[in-house]
């Protein structure tokens, strides 16, 4: 075992948000993670910096994540993003959260990836310089491209 | 709450069922020995394939026969080679690097693989072509021995036909969404 394995149990939340990002089925999702973390797994001994882990297992997420076809598109199911509402008026409630999250990722999986890969690292907490670096794009066109997805994002609310 | 708060609550909200480090160590593990034992079943039918072709070669004198099979061993072989046992090039393009890195090689690695099922498509086309031409051939002028060789023959081209469009059609619909896809970040990329 890689001596950075253990500390990939600490970023299965972000890793697994990541394949939501590409996934709506439940179970597609968990064969994508499966994917992840084996690709995961065979890139450690490449990572030099060991405080880059969460970039470089993100990275490697997403890249795959790009790579993956949905289901839908292979199997196609009846899930529309239609069947889950976004709404205010209701109490604050888990099944709300739910719902939200939800609408959301149902919501980020119709972006294009060109717009939700930089929301979704964005939304992880990362600055647009270090976006710009996982991307290989420049920061300028991080920015336009999050604005953008946001500008959908609320459009389809 | 602004819009902004709603996303990120949404975000976060999201979680997986967390599993230990020994565990996914585990579902690793077991993944990389499934895909080792699936590549070692592809080499095996493959050689196991040569052998039975093979030895149909292996006479002492050539016959109708050999003449028969040897067309379809000098196309089986070359694509056996290039499709199966030459370890396709998928582990060489590395999902670390950027994504925009990532999709160009990629790819350039998809387009080698259309083409390798391409190849496998219309070799297999023109084997079942071949063997029962040669079968209807054969059948025709009656030659001794040969008739049901042909007929062997067509069975085999038959199996491979049927089995490359079952395999590739699956492949190929896949390659090409996740070609489509790449290809429009590499094109956004480039225009930005």
């Amino acid at each position: 075992m890689h001596a950075l394995w253990p500390q990939v149990e600490s970023y299965q939340s972000h890793l697994w948000r990541a394949v939501c990002g590409y996934e709506i089925h439940p179970a597609a999702r968990e064969d994508l993670l499966q994917e992840v973390l084996l690709a995961l797994w065979e890139a450690l001994p490449k990572l030099r910096d060991r405080n880059l882990l969460l970039p470089f297992a993100l990275r490697i997420a997403h890249n795959l994540g790009a790579s993956h076809v949905r289901r839908e598109v292979r199997d196609p199911h009846k899930f529309s993003i239609d069947d889950v509402e976004w709404s205010d008026r209701a109490s604050q409630t888990d099944s709300l959260e739910d719902d939200r999250s939800q609408w959301l990722f149902a919501a980020l999986n119709r972006l294009p990836i060109t717009l939700r890969q930089p929301l979704m690292l964005q939304l992880e907490g990362f600055a647009y310089r270090e976006i710009a670096e996982m991307l290989g794009i420049g920061v300028d066109n991080v920015g336009v491209r999050i604005h953008r997805a946001r500008a959908q994002l609320k459009s389809w609310c | 709450m602004n819009f902004d708060d709603k996303l990120k609550a949404a975000f976060y909200s999201e979680q997986p069922r967390l599993r230990s480090a020994d565990d996914l160590q585990k579902r690793v593990l077991a993944q990389l020995w499934r895909r080792r034992l699936q590549r070692a079943a592809e080499v095996a039918l493959s050689l196991g394939a040569l052998v039975v072709f093979g030895s149909a070669l292996d006479a002492e004198k050539i016959t109708i026969e050999t003449w028969v099979i040897l067309p379809f061993f000098v196309v089986f072989l070359p694509v056996v080679w290039t499709l199966i046992l030459r370890e396709p090039p998928r582990r060489s393009v590395s999902p670390a690097e950027s994504s925009d890195t990532y999709a160009r090689q990629r790819l350039m690695q998809l387009r080698s693989s259309l083409r390798e099922i391409w190849i496998a498509r219309h070799a297999a086309n023109a084997l079942l072509v071949y063997s029962l031409g040669a079968a209807l051939l054969l059948t025709i002028w009656t030659v001794p021995n040969a008739g049901h060789t042909a007929i062997t023959i067509s069975a085999y081209a038959l199996v491979w036909f049927a089995g490359t469009r079952v395999i590739t059609r699956w492949g190929r619909k896949r390659m090409y969404c996740e070609y489509r896809g790449l290809y429009r970040v590499v094109r956004s990329n480039e225009r930005a």
